[in-house]
């Protein structure tokens, strides 16, 4: 199972090295600094996802404080629950409910400064924002109780209390947060490709696909993805190194109940914002659908063939992400049982990482290896669900993972006893406690699959297309009435699935 | 001297068992509540310091009373089971926190946390942190606390219980010590039968919500009414 990721991953790479090396391809340079386009697309991509996470992060520390200093706000559960949503919202629906809420015709138009780096910090915050306050929100949760009995006690003020109390466990989880955040906008690629308005906003993410797509040079397309390789691995080891993620979670508990006087309104102020800002452009791309061309999109038999495919391509990933997962996993399980704990660590982190590497470099490569041997333009399918299945990955570890050692942990040996292996055990001892996890890990990578734009982008045309590049087509098109009606229905078919797959597969919450 | 006259409180999600409290306990005196779990023995520790908020009834310390006053204001030091220091800092600023906790001290009170720590045995680890201690140690840094706070009330709320025997007593008999000489009122919450017998002259057994029963120490423990104390007792 390693050694097929290691293929997968590293295969293509090479692929595409091979490529540039052959006549006719302009050879592969490595001195990028010397290269003004390249130096500045660099700086674009590390200067974006910068302001993105810290227009992010920061005022997510405020807003999930909110969360945690009313704990008896109504519809709190609902609110939060809201906050969850940009994690299955599709890029692209989002680009949208961008341009839905902030165009020329929105509801707070920006004018033409929406393309460029505006918008490009307006759609990731949009995803970050709700992602930092669930990421953070448990900090506040893991204070003792008498921790704040004590500072009431005290005699502490708002500032003493966020100094002595708050501060000292936010600031363990918060430089992991800020590097999770700042390498998902390092390498967003919907966003940056139809907010970024043009070459003065490109990211390396985006120059990959214009030097494959438009441009057909291989070799920029190695140099580039080395580079954003180098980056994502940079930031991959720093989150290692000052690891403290907190996990992501759906189901947050109730915290304790506090009593918050004077800020109570402040508080009140900022998650109103803060649900504003998440909600209002979904609400405002909603409405401007059903004011849309509803009969005639929904009447385009295209929409419905694109429907289609982005289910496929979305159940397909999952399926065969959760499968390499979890043999992963169990293998990385039968290594830390053989006393082996730092190769299961690596295991772990081969599939964790695999996301370092830009999917488009892994479908292009893998183009360029097929193409010798088979008709590429009819294996797209194939591909982009392996892609998918292979960025998926981390998402599956990090659902499955935690499960599946305390599965381990507590049953391995009873099952030796028992003789308990196979169908068996997987019926009877794993999949009663693993189903939970399991059904979030599918559901995730299925909506995240049906929602990508990456490689599709690359192979896709009219005649195979998913709904997201359907509405990439669109707006290229400036039907952007029918582009508001894709998007919504990508939305309600990825929440629908969602929900779907995690309850089908997941169980009901309280089981 | 602490006196509660009719303290009521439920709690929401059991509206049906309401809490009654009716105690006085005198300065210099350590009381002990025992009872089973869940019977409001820290129900009743929480409604004097003001974590939770009465539904009815009095509260005074000294005549005053402290039933409307916010828990910042209420003369009450109270010592958990754990979760008493904040592990982040060091031992005199978790100390130096009881005086002010914007930290800043006047000379006389820098001193007053010194002479705090070295009377619990702690004056050469003023700059330890929390997690290099035992957990006597730790107790001994909250007591240090309470000393400078010079609060009139003290409530332990099984502040002894993750102790081993001879440390629970030695801490007890410091704790007996203190409340004599600076005329404190305390209330000491604990599971063993045995800290009662050391702490306290006077133990009050709540069970249901309510003082069930008030008795000279000795004289509880052999005592067969109610049945609920004789089963919580274990005794025949």
């Amino acid at each position: 199972m390693l050694t097929m990721l290691a293929l997968l991953v590293l295969a293509p790479m090479a692929g595409l090295l091979h490529l540039s090396a052959l006549p006719g391809y302009e050879a592969l340079d490595l001195r990028f600094w010397e290269n003004a386009y390249l130096r500045r697309v660099v700086f674009f991509s590390l200067w974006q996802a910068l302001l993105s996470t810290l227009l992010s992060v920061l005022p997510a520390i405020l807003v999930a404080r909110a969360f945690a200093m009313l704990p008896d706000l109504p519809l709190r559960r609902l609110l939060l629950g809201l906050f969850a949503l940009p994690l299955v919202v599709p890029a692209v629906v989002v680009v949208m409910a961008v341009v839905s809420v902030y165009g020329s015709d929105g509801w707070l138009p920006i004018g033409r400064s929406l393309y460029g780096i505006n918008g490009i910090l307006l759609a990731h915050v949009f995803f970050n924002l709700p992602l930092a306050v669930r990421l953070l929100l448990p900090q506040w949760q893991a204070v003792p109780q008498h921790h704040w009995q004590l500072g009431e006690q005290l005699g502490m003020n708002a500032w003493q209390r966020f100094r002595f109390i708050e501060w000292p466990l936010l600031r363990e989880s918060l430089p992991g947060v800020l590097l999770l955040i700042f390498m998902l906008c390092l390498t967003s690629f919907a966003v940056v490709l139809t907010l970024g308005g043009g070459p003065r906003s490109t990211t390396v993410e985006v120059a990959i696909y214009q030097s494959l797509r438009f441009d057909f040079d291989p070799a920029r397309a190695v140099l580039l993805a080395l580079l954003q390789l180098g980056l994502c691995m940079l930031v991959a080891m720093l989150t290692l190194k000052l690891q403290r993620m907190p996990e992501v979670e759906i189901a947050i508990s109730t915290p304790y109940r506090r009593r918050e006087d004077l800020s109570r309104w402040f508080n009140l102020g900022l998650i109103l914002m803060a649900t504003l800002y998440v909600g209002m452009p979904l609400l405002s791309l909603l409405i401007d659908a059903l004011d849309g061309p509803l009969g005639q999109a929904l009447g385009d038999l295209r929409l419905w063939q694109a429907l289609v495919n982005t289910l496929s391509i979305g159940l397909s990933a999952a399926l065969l992400s959760v499968t390499a997962g979890w043999f992963l996993l169990q293998y990385s399980a039968s290594l830390a049982r053989e006393g082996r704990a730092r190769a299961a660590k690596l295991v772990d982190l081969a599939g964790s990482t695999v996301y370092v590497v830009p999917p488009l470099v892994i479908g292009t490569g893998m183009f360029v290896l097929l193409s010798p041997h088979v008709d590429v333009f009819s294996w797209v399918y194939p591909i982009v669900i392996a892609v998918n299945a292979l960025m998926g990955l981390p998402f599956v570890i990090r659902c499955l993972g935690p499960a599946m050692r305390q599965n381990h942990a507590r049953y391995h040996r009873l099952c030796l006893g028992l003789a308990l292996h196979g169908w068996n055990r997987f019926r009877y001892v794993e999949w009663p406690s693993l189903r939970r996890p399991l059904g979030l890990a599918i559901a995730l990578v299925a909506v995240l699959a049906m929602g990508d734009l990456g490689v599709i982008a690359l192979f896709g045309s009219t005649h195979s297309t998913t709904l997201a590049l359907m509405i990439y087509q669109q707006l290229g098109a400036y039907l952007v009435a029918q582009a508001t009606v894709t998007a919504v229905l990508l939305l309600l078919l990825c929440l629908g699935v969602f929900a779907l797959l995690e309850r089908c597969i997941g169980g009901r919450p309280d089981a | 001297m602490l006196k509660i006259e009719g303290l009521e409180f439920s709690y929401p999600s059991e509206p049906a068992s309401r809490m009654h409290f009716d105690l006085t306990v005198e300065a210099g005196e350590v009381l002990s509540l025992i009872g089973p779990s869940g019977s409001g023995k820290s129900t009743l520790l929480s409604l004097i310091a003001g974590f939770l908020p009465a539904s009815a009834g009095d509260i005074f310390a000294d005549d005053e009373p402290l039933h409307n006053l916010p828990v910042a204001e209420r003369p009450v030091s109270v010592v958990f089971q754990q979760h008493n220091l904040f592990p982040h800092l060091d031992l005199y600023t978790n100390v130096a926190l009881g005086i002010d906790p914007s930290l800043r001290l006047a000379p006389n009170q820098i001193e007053s946390v010194r002479e705090a720590l070295a009377r619990l045995g702690l004056e050469s680890m003023q700059r330890r942190k929390p997690g290099e201690l035992s957990g006597g140690q730790r107790q001994r840094v909250a007591l240090a606390r309470v000393l400078v706070r010079r609060r009139k009330i003290l409530l332990l709320d099984e502040a002894f219980a993750a102790l081993g025997p001879a440390m629970r007593a030695e801490l007890i008999e410091l704790v007996k010590t203190l409340v004599r000489e600076h005329s404190m009122t305390a209330l000491l919450v604990s599971h063993q039968p045995g800290d009662a017998s050391i702490a306290s002259a006077r133990t009050a057994f709540i069970c249901e919500g309510r003082v069930a029963a008030l008795a000279a120490t000795a004289q509880l423990f052999a005592q067969s009414e109610p049945p609920q104390l004789r089963d919580y007792l274990g005794s025949k």
